[in-house]
Parts: C-alpha cells; sequence; structure tokens
C-alpha cells in the first residue's frame, strides 16, 4: 500500500507556501500578516499550503504527513490547523491539529470546504482562498478564549519589569552569545583568507546564514511542535 | 575495593541504559497506547452508526437490508474488544476481521445512499458522513502508528544488542501486527467504466 515513492514535502517557509504561485504577492502578504497576527493573538497556528499536484497520493495521506513534519500549532496542545488545496486534483482538506478537534468539528471543517468550493469552480481562487481563511479564523476565534484564557490575559498584559530571566540572560548568555559571534566572525575571516571566500574577509561572515531571510517578517514562522490524529474534512471542486 | 564495585555497577547500568533496559519497556509503552488509539476510534465509529442509521432510515425505507447488515455487524465488531493484555496474533485477526466486516457493510450502505439526493442534502446526514469519514481516517492513521509503534518493538525483542536485554529481564514476546486491510486491498481493484 505503501509502495510508490511519496511526493516530496514542500519547505515551511512562512503561514503562505504557494508551490503553485497561485496567490498574486499582495494577496499572499496580506494573507501572511493576518495569520501571523491570528497566530500571536489566539495561539492557534493556521497554515495555507497551495499545490500544483499531490502526485498520485491520497489527499488525506499527504496532509497528515505534511503537518506532522511541520508540526504546526504549539506543543502539547497541538493548536494547528492546515489549510491544504492541490490544483491538479482539485481537492482542498482541512487537516485540524488534535487540541483543536474539539471545537473546530469534522462536519464544520466539511461546511467551510463545501462553502469554498463554489469560489474555486468559478476560478475565483483567491477569494475562495481567503473566504476559507475568515471562516476558519470567525470560528475559532470564539473557541480561543476557552482553551487559554490564561494565556490571552498574560499577552493583553505583557509582565512590566523583566523577570529574574531576562537579568540572567543579560548578565550571562548575552556575553557568551557575543564570545560565540566574534569566534565565527575570526573562524570566517581565517577561512576566508584560506579559501579565498569572498565575504568572510572583515569577520562579518558568519552573520551570513543564520541572520538573513528578509521576507516574511525575519523568518519566524516555524512549526510550534503540535501533533495531528487525522481530523478535519476533505473535499474538492 | 569498594570503589571498584561502584564503578562496576556503573559500568553496567551505562552499558545496559543503551541496550534496552529502558527502550523496551518505553517501546512496549508506546505500542499500548497505540493500541488502545485504535480501538479509540474504531469505538468512536460505532457510536456514530445508531445516528445514521436512524438518518438513513427517514429517506431509504426501501434499503432495509443494507441497513440490517449495518447493525449487525456494528453488534459483532463492538462485541470483538481485544484488551491489550489479551493482544494475540489470533484475537487481532479476530477483531480486524470483524472491524472490516463493519467498513464493508459501512461502504455498501453508502452506495446506496447515492440514489437518495434528499438525504444527501440533509445537514444532519452531511454532518454524520463528515464525522463518519474523519473517524475512518483517524483509524488509518491509528493503525499506522500502532504498525510502527509494534515495528520498533519486534525490532527491540529481536534484534541484539536489546534483544539480549530482553531474554535477560523482561521476556517479552512480539506484539501481532496488522495485516492488510481486506483479503482483496493486495490486489489493486478493477475498474470498470
Amino acid at each position: 500500500m505503501t509502495a510508490w515513492a511519496a511526493r516530496s514535502l514542500p519547505k515551511l517557509t512562512g503561514p503562505v507556501v504557494d508551490e503553485a504561485g497561485l496567490l498574486s504577492s499582495a494577496d499572499r502578504s496580506v494573507i501572511s500578516n493576518e495569520l501571523a497576527h491570528f497566530y500571536q493573538t489566539s495561539g492557534i497556528q493556521l497554515q495555507l499550503v497551495i499545490l500544483n499536484s499531490l502526485d498520485g497520493e491520497a489527499v488525506e495521506d499527504f496532509s497528515i504527513r505534511l503537518a506532522q513534519h511541520w508540526k504546526i500549532g504549539r506543543k502539547e496542545q497541538d493548536t494547528g490547523v492546515m489549510l491544504l488545496m492541490a490544483i491538479e486534483e482539485k481537492k482542498i482538506r482541512i487537516e485540524v491539529g488534535g487540541g483543536l478537534e474539539g471545537q473546530l468539528t469534522d462536519f464544520k471543517s466539511g461546511e467551510i470546504i463545501r462553502a469554498m468550493s463554489p469560489y474555486f469552480k468559478k476560478g475565483n481562487f483567491s477569494g475562495g482562498i481567503q473566504f476559507g481563511l475568515v471562516s476558519l479564523m470567525d470560528h475559532l476565534k470564539g473557541e480561543t478564549q476557552l482553551v487559554s484564557k490564561g494565556e490571552m490575559a498574560r499577552m493583553a498584559q505583557p509582565d512590566q519589569s523583566p523577570s529574574k530571566w531576562t537579568y540572567l540572560f543579560l548578565a550571562f548568555f548575552f556575553p557568551v552569545l557575543i564570545v560565540v559571534i566574534l569566534c565565527f566572525g575570526m573562524l570566517g575571516a581565517t577561512w576566508g583568507r584560506v579559501r579565498g571566500w569572498p565575504y568572510g574577509g572583515s569577520g562579518g561572515g558568519a552573520w551570513g546564514g543564520g541572520l538573513g531571510g528578509g521576507g516574511f517578517s525575519s523568518g519566524s514562522w516555524s512549526g510550534g511542535g503540535g501533533s495531528f490524529s487525522g481530523g478535519g474534512a476533505s473535499g474538492g471542486w | 575495593m569498594k570503589f571498584y564495585n561502584y564503578m562496576g555497577l556503573l559500568v553496567v547500568v551505562m552499558v545496559f541504559s543503551g541496550c534496552g533496559i529502558r527502550s523496551i519497556p518505553k517501546s512496549k509503552n508506546a505500542v499500548e497506547a497505540g493500541w488502545a488509539e485504535v480501538q479509540n476510534q474504531y469505538k468512536r465509529r460505532s457510536d456514530l452508526i445508531p445516528n445514521l442509521v436512524e438518518t438513513v432510515k427517514g429517506y431509504a425505507r426501501h434499503e432495509k437490508e443494507t441497513l440490517q447488515s449495518v447493525i449487525e455487524a456494528r453488534a459483532k465488531a463492538t462485541q470483538t474488544q481485544v484488551n491489550f493484555d489479551q493482544l494475540t496474533p489470533e484475537a487481532l485477526q479476530k477483531f480486524q476481521a470483524a472491524q472490516s466486516a463493519l467498513s464493508s457493510a459501512l461502504s455498501r450502505l453508502m452506495v446506496v445512499i447515492e440514489k437518495y439526493p434528499d438525504l444527501k442534502a440533509n445537514q444532519n446526514f452531511l454532518s454524520l458522513q463528515d464525522q463518519l469519514e474523519g473517524t475512518e481516517n483517524r483509524i488509518g492513521i491509528a493503525r499506522r502508528r500502532y504498525i510502527e509503534s509494534v515495528e520498533n518493538f519486534n525490532n527491540q525483542v529481536t534484534v541484539p544488542p536489546e534483544s539480549w536485554v530482553n531474554s535477560l529481564f523482561y521476556k517479552y514476546s512480539k506484539m501481532p501486527q496488522f495485516a492488510a486491510e481486506t483479503p482483496q486491498s493486495d490486489t489493486p481493484p478493477a475498474v470498470t467504466f
């Protein structure tokens, strides 16, 4: 049953992973910001994935594989939701994290998919996607207060005084960090001299990989450690 | 002298801690959790069925036979419960047979339902259909995870060096594995147009 060579998993580059290049860059950045904001305020990581093709894999199989690989949603709380669509197969799936299955039921997921498909049938992909995401967020918003009231309160009123951990960080880790950066810088410089590395000459070479990025808010989007057990629904257009 | 004793003990602990003394019971626990999830999801499915049958009855009175076979298959499946400590290959096979009988009764019902557009538009039915599909998906995932956990556990109790620790301390035997879903599932289904 699992004999075929399964298709490769896309990289998690931001809240919107659009392999098919379906969305305009304007839509893409609006949606990305919206989803990032939603994650910050609700603790629910909502992920959009647009694929060209599933390469013969069942949408449910691919979706759970991807969701588990990316670990969308917070650890232990499993607050991840993934909206996935495949253009070639005309399939939509909403994959619901273990912690949200009670609130975002299979039926509700199915309803949202059924409401999205008329948009897609008319070729209005951007409209359908935004409708789907807004429906998901609206539905989940009512529920977030129940799930993490304490957390919401904490987020609404951030600690005024820095905690002891902040002091500890400043007193200990920060110097360590500086030493590490210096070491890497020196390494880069040495490497630069030995190998003719063009960027390492002034010791700045070490900055290259880690802090580059750009694009969506400094690349801060990554899976939070959430787990999935198959909740949600599938459909098509 | 005492110092050497402690050192010896330390070496023994260190050697065994890398060779299954901890990992064997851990992976047995993983199998147990995997099995609990499999049963849980199958139970979820049978809990949905009475409601489904009631809803379908209202629209498709003439499908008594199909409905009856679903009810009977459900009854048989709920009777065939297997606790983790009774999980033998035979027990698993029985469990599997009962559940796949229910699966095929259900899929026959779903085929019949295609004839009733009113039923298919009914909100209650749509909800049940979503839940049933979701549950079938969860069952598939729970089974796959059980299979993986058993594979891991069976490797631990049969492949050295962990298996030596097992035969010294735990004496666990291999856990039974799921076979392919139905006898037919090894051959691809014939597609006719």
